[in-house]
């Protein structure tokens, strides 16, 4: 093991936590807007059955 | 948020609480990673590079048990047809993509301080990438074929075959001389860093739950939309 305990490592720390976050807010965004765009389809279709 | 679901033929499966459940999850996840880098001292070995634990590892058990999922339910549709089984398998696989990815991601920006190189082709590594590509093919496979039951075959195959892959991965640094160190889990760790551990196991699971489900009820929704047009351009004729 090199010896890196008494270095600072925060950058990484800090780009661990950052791309976590990114990640999860970007699949989450991703997932509301395929069911936003899922709904707005089936209320179409039904609309257009209706007629 | 989702609307409500508007009435239908084709059943879909309801928001009820489970936006809730999500706005609780995301909490919980910033509370845990709070608690688990608050209550953590410098490693002796890593120094505060053994922060990236907590993330690492719960992302990587993700990645594990998502693609268990795929394995089961894409059998399950081999087995029964159902539509929802597919769709399931798909929402995990997603899901699951995902979290190899960033697994991957995490894992290069501690390899970098820690060996001196963000990428080395050891066994570890290399059988997360492979996994990785399998499931981005797998999610391809899925866009480029429309008719659902072929879709649903096709991708149950490759599903179950990628899915295999999984214990390759978690075994890796066991069958091989790897530079990658053995699995961590609570039974291996100082106390110290285990609750932080399992709190954030707690966390990653409660999260990946929520958007399975949430990508499922899209799905669903998805399909039956496709089908009430279908329906509809029918009745036309």
């Amino acid at each position: 093991m090199p010896p890196i305990a008494g270095q600072n490592n925060w950058s990484f720390v800090i780009a661990a936590y950052a791309i976590t976050w990114i990640t999860i807010i970007g699949y989450w965004v991703h997932v509301h807007r395929a069911l936003r765009d899922a709904q707005h389809d089936l209320d179409a279709a039904n609309a257009a059955g209706a007629k | 948020m989702t609307a409500p679901v508007s009435s239908s033929a084709i059943p879909v499966p309801k928001a009820g609480s489970w936006p809730l459940f999500g706005w609780f999850t995301l909490a919980f996840m910033v509370f845990s990673q709070w608690y688990a880098i608050a209550t953590s001292p410098a490693d002796r070995d890593m120094g505060d590079l053994q922060k990236i634990l907590y993330v690492h590892v719960p992302a990587s058990w993700i990645m594990s048990i998502t693609f268990a999922l795929v394995f089961v339910y894409s059998l399950l549709y081999l087995w029964k047809g159902k539509d929802s089984y597919d769709l399931l398998a798909a929402s995990s696989a997603e899901v699951g993509a995902t979290f190899v990815g960033l697994t991957l991601v995490q894992g290069m920006i501690w390899g970098k301080p820690t060996w001196g190189v963000w990428w080395t082709w050891d066994a570890r590594l290399t059988s997360t990438l492979v996994l990785f590509l399998v499931f981005v093919g797998y999610l391809a496979l899925r866009a480029f074929i429309d008719e659902p039951q072929r879709r649903g075959q096709w991708s149950a195959a490759v599903g179950v075959l990628g899915s295999i892959n999984v214990p390759i991965v978690w075994m890796s640094v066991r069958w091989w001389r790897t530079l990658h160190q053995m699995q961590s889990t609570p039974q291996t760790m100082d106390p110290t860093y285990r609750n932080g551990l399992l709190i954030n196991f707690l966390a990653f699971t409660l999260l990946a739950v929520y958007l399975i489900r949430r990508r499922y009820e899209a799905a669903m929704i998805a399909r039956a939309a496709e089908m009430t047009s279908q329906a509809a351009a029918l009745g036309g004729h």
